[in-house]
């Protein structure tokens, strides 16, 4: 068994991303990050991970913390809660990090974040959307992520009035995001109004949506609010189209990737998103955060990108401010932190939901996002 | 209600796509008795050769579609030549074993060969949408339905009226007998797994300009087909043909009754077909 | 089909009953122990596949729908009623096994592909049901909080199991329990029957073998231990979701029992342990993993189909120069 121990941990420390310049020297402080690299969100978890290692790279290159260097451990968690659980094992107890980011999807966040418990080590989602995770009294877990309840609050009355029209349907993917932006929604949009007259919920394998945009085309709706990620985005715009569906339309998810406008391109025009960063925010923060992302991977960065950058940054900061490398320290920095993130300051409540960024409401034109809105979230 | 005639239409025009992966599953299976859990991989190869032909060299759409089903033709070839060479005489759990690593093996290999990302192979028309009697449709699906009616007339005259295809029907019904009046078993195989192969890889190409191709379009291919084969009956071409415009309407109108077990109302009809006719609707008691 | 254990098949057993009572203290860190109590369930699942697929030639490819029914049954008794790991246990493998009987209804009537593929379809449609209805399952998100239980009685020292070294123990014995009886039953004159409706159906019949009802022993036990397993895992892990039906696990499952050595039990064990681990080891390739996996399985299915107590068995016999010895 040793022996197999060992060659493990041999293949691993080879394959591991050393972000390090001259990492021989200075001690490494280990962080763990869960993403999914495979399955059908790997597209968004490739995102996420860019962003994050920005961010260790901003750290690494700054040297302020005694010339110590961080190194990101990667593991692939697949958005399937089993495969999310085992990597964050791996990482906390046999890789030793002292805190962890990920697990993307709300469902593997929602069983990651029993580990991070289980062993006192901070985790930070910058991804997860479900409302209940904060709820659950687990003080190692911090979301930065705005949940789809607070975004429909923040733009619920400026939605109706770009809708033209009472009614409303619903288009969203079947997981939990997808089922929560339907549940929430349709809260915020009724107060501010509206009549829910159709909610289609489609599979994220699903290629034919023909059957679901009929039955949308049947209830005749003044506007549409659409939920899905890279892979489903492009299918439900084109179809969209196909079918002559002339309502307004509003989106979270990856309606602004890059990846979304290179299959698209001007057919996803019109669109509004529902998002918690763009890249056109011109804030000093985000323009920075462009710059280099550009610099590194030769493209613009997306909400993903942005939320991975975060979450990386919010660990470095409290390790940076605390001074300190254990896990309890650095999850009592994170607690009373403030970090500047691309879209804004981030602070987190005493259930470890953050607020106080901004979020946008965008408008494609061109395959850009242009902002048409903004909002602060407040202190849940 | 008047949006009736465009759920018949959509449900023909997926259906028409079971159908052509379907026709190569049964012609497979009936000829080999080998159920191929990876025939949903050709399909997928076969929108990634095209992908790659049309996107990414630059070749224009017919090109690139000859090309991949060509592509697709050779893979199953050598497959046939090598993998299920073996596996033909081997026991039923261990070619249905063997078929589903070779569909995971194919799935990650394009995975890490295309990438996650999902794409679309550019559409040769420029038209985006057509009505027609009220029915919203696309030039992409009106090419599909038309590529399957001729598929199903090459393939019935083929099968009918050509020497080979006439050793195809003889072995379909009687192996040991076909082989002793000096039908060429190894030829006959290779011949219908390329057909078979590359019909599917024709199926991928269309449906990759109406909707995405990714790595795990296969696998989910390879369900449908499965179902529309046990609905049809498992070793009869009409019942492959049936079977997958009948599973393409009833998630058609399924999806009227209820969005999110639409995929359910394929599955019981194959449970009720099981119960009472279970050699399924077209199939011949074996 | 003689059950005399020889002397050195004591040896082995006994070293590796020491072996696994002392695990915990030999490999360090809670990651391998991790592994290590989900190797156990998997040898439960593996175990129960097999009196399906082994020993009765039933290629069944639900196994995993019956775990997570169980995995399910148990989570909500524990979320809703309280109820602890020791009465959710037969409440999920009892819970599994009537679904099993119902679904054996339709099912069993038909053989070879179609009951392949029916398999194929049911776990789909439990998939479905586990994701849509959300009002009970919570949908893809799943439900999470389910705690491993603890030893309370009168007299006894009490016993917290939510320490991964006491679960292992805990895992340890119900697995052992389990494995017996399932060798038990194989080993029985029902298994004898199993075998007869395995090697030729109409033969069985016509000696007198009720097949239907067999096949139906078969699959019904088969899906109680698998459902079994489903509670141990949801208990221990905190968490059920959708995902448990995927068909990955069902082929996971698969590849434990070709691969260890079908209608073999020791087989099972050995594959589930190995491909437990495996996956784990090969995580390190991440994008490569799951194509390394395959391709393993597609070379060993072709080449080696009685699986590695085959392998064993062949290397044995070369070294002892006898060809007399028969696997079953």
């Amino acid at each position: 068994m040793s022996k197999f121990v060992l060659r493990a941990q041999a293949l691993a420390v080879t394959t591991t991303l050393l972000l390090a310049g001259g990492a021989c020297l200075a001690d490494t402080i280990k962080v763990g990050a869960v993403y999914p690299l495979t399955g059908p969100v790997a597209e968004d978890g490739a995102t996420v991970l860019k962003g994050a290692k920005l961010a260790v790279k901003l750290f690494n290159d700054a040297g302020e913390f005694k010339g110590d260097k961080i190194e990101l451990l990667v593991e692939d968690g697949a958005c399937i809660p089993a495969q999310s659980v085992a990597a964050a094992e791996k990482l906390v107890s046999s890789s030793k990090v002292v805190a962890l980011a990920g697990a993307f999807c709300s469902s593997s966040t929602g069983a990651t974040m029993d580990v991070a418990l289980r062993y006192k080590v901070p985790m930070v989602s910058g991804v997860s959307t479900a409302p209940n995770l904060t709820e659950r009294g687990n003080p190692y877990l911090f979301r930065i992520q705005a949940t789809s309840q607070m975004l429909a609050d923040a733009f619920a009355p400026k939605m109706m009035e770009l809708a033209g029209g009472k009614k409303i349907a619903f288009l969203v993917v079947n997981d939990d995001w997808g089922r929560s932006i339907a549940q929430y929604y349709k809260t915020s949009l009724e107060r501010s109004g509206a009549q829910p007259v159709s909610t289609q919920i489609f599979d994220a394998n699903e290629t034919d949506l023909f059957s679901y945009i009929t039955n949308i085309k049947r209830a005749e709706p003044d506007a549409i609010m659409m939920a899905a990620n890279t892979q489903n985005a492009v299918t439900v715009t084109e179809q969209l189209r196909q079918m002559n569906i002339k309502s307004r339309l509003f989106a979270e998810g990856s309606f602004t990737a890059k990846s979304y406008y290179d299959v698209v391109g001007k057919k996803g025009d019109g669109i509004n998103g529902l998002m918690p960063y763009v890249s056109t925010y011109d804030s000093p923060m985000s323009k920075k955060f462009v710059e280099m992302y550009k610099a590194a991977y030769g493209e613009l960065p997306n909400n993903n990108a942005a939320a991975g950058f975060e979450e990386l940054t919010i660990i470095t900061n409290a390790i940076k401010t605390s001074g300190k490398i254990d896990p309890q320290s650095i999850r009592d920095a994170i607690a009373t932190s403030t970090t500047p993130g691309p879209a804004g300051d981030i602070k987190f409540n005493e259930k470890g939901q953050g607020y106080g960024f901004t979020v946008f409401l965008t408008r494609n034109e061109n395959a850009a996002p242009m902002i048409e809105g903004t909002a602060q979230i407040a202190k849940p | 209600m008047d949006l009736i005639p465009q759920y018949i239409f959509n449900g023909l025009v997926v259906g028409s796509s079971y159908a052509l992966i379907a026709v190569g599953l049964t012609a497979i299976f009936g000829l080999m008795e080998i159920a191929n859990f990876a025939h949903g991989q050709f399909y997928m190869l076969g929108a990634f050769f095209a992908y790659t032909l049309t996107r990414l060299l630059g070749l224009d759409f017919w090109t690139g579609l000859v090309g991949s089903v060509m592509g697709v033709m050779i893979v199953g070839v050598v497959l046939e030549r090598t993998l299920f060479r073996i596996l033909r005489g081997a026991s039923l759990s261990s070619s249905v074993l063997a078929t589903i690593a070779l569909s995971i093996f194919l799935e990650n290999l394009a995975l890490n060969v295309w990438g996650p990302r999902p794409q679309k192979i550019p559409t040769p028309f420029e038209t985006g949408s057509i009505a027609f009697a009220g029915v919203f449709t696309t030039p992409e699906r009106l090419l599909m339905l038309a590529v399957t009616v001729v598929i199903v007339i090459l393939l019935h005259v083929g099968l009918r009226h050509t020497q080979t295809g006439k050793a195809i029907r003889a072995t379909f019904q009687q192996r040991e007998a076909a082989a002793l009046v000096g039908i060429d078993i190894d030829r006959l195989y290779t011949l219908t797994f390329a057909i078979g192969a590359g019909v599917a890889g024709l199926a991928g190409v269309l449906l990759g300009t109406i909707f995405v191709v990714q790595p795990a379009m296969g696998g989910i291919a390879t369900l449908k087909a499965f179902i529309v084969v046990t609905l049809g009956g498992i070793s009869s071409f009409a019942g492959g043909i049936a079977g997958g415009l009948l599973l393409g309407l009833a998630e058609s109108f399924g999806a009227i009754i209820s969005p999110a077990y639409k995929d359910a109302v394929g599955f019981i009809l194959v449970m009720l077909v099981l119960l009472y006719k279970p050699d399924g609707l077209f199939g011949k008691r074996s | 089909m003689k059950s005399r254990v020889s002397l050195p098949s004591w040896l082995a057993l006994s070293v590796t009953a020491l072996i696994l009572l002392v695990l915990p203290r030999l490999i360090g860190t809670d990651y391998y122990l991790h592994i290590a109590i989900i190797s156990l369930v998997f040898v439960i699942l593996a175990t129960s596949l097999d009196i399906l697929v082994g020993y009765s030639g039933l290629l069944s490819l639900c196994h995993t729908a019956f775990f997570a029914f169980g995995a399910y049954a148990a989570a909500l008794l524990f979320l809703h009623f309280q109820m602890s790991l020791w009465l959710t246990m037969f409440a999920g493998g009892v819970f599994a096994a009537s679904i099993a009987w119902l679904l054996g209804l339709l099912v069993l009537s038909v053989r070879g592909h179609r009951f392949i593929i029916t398999t194929v379809i049911f776990a789909e449609i439990g998939r479905l049901i586990a994701y849509n209805w959300t009002d009970l399952t919570q949908g893809q998100i799943g439900l999470s909080g389910i705690r491993p239980p603890v030893f309370d009685l009168p007299g006894l020292p009490r016993i917290d199991f939510s320490s991964r070294e006491a679960y292992y123990y805990l895992a340890l014995v119900v697995t052992t329990t389990c494995v017996t009886i399932i060798w038990r039953i194989t080993h029985s004159p029902i298994g004898w029957r199993m075998l007869a409706l395995r090697e030729n159906e109409a033969l069985a019949e016509a000696s007198g073998v009720d097949t239907r009802r067999i096949a139906t022993t078969a699959f019904v036990s088969s899906a109680f231990f698998a459902g079994l397993a489903g509670a141990v895992y949801a208990h221990y892990t905190g968490f059920v979701s959708p995902d448990l039906f995927y068909f990955t696990y069902t082929t996971t499952m698969l590849i434990m029992v070709f691969l260890g050595g079908k209608g073999t039990i020791i087989g099972p064990v050995m594959g589930a342990v190995l491909f437990t681990i495996l996956p784990e080891a090969l995580r390190v390739t991440a994008n490569y993993r799951l194509m390394t996996f395959s391709a393993i399985l597609l070379v060993l299915v072709v080449f080696a189909p009685e699986g590695l107590v085959g392998l064993f068995a062949r290397i044995r016999r070369r070294f002892a120069g006898q060809g007399s010895v028969q696997d079953a």
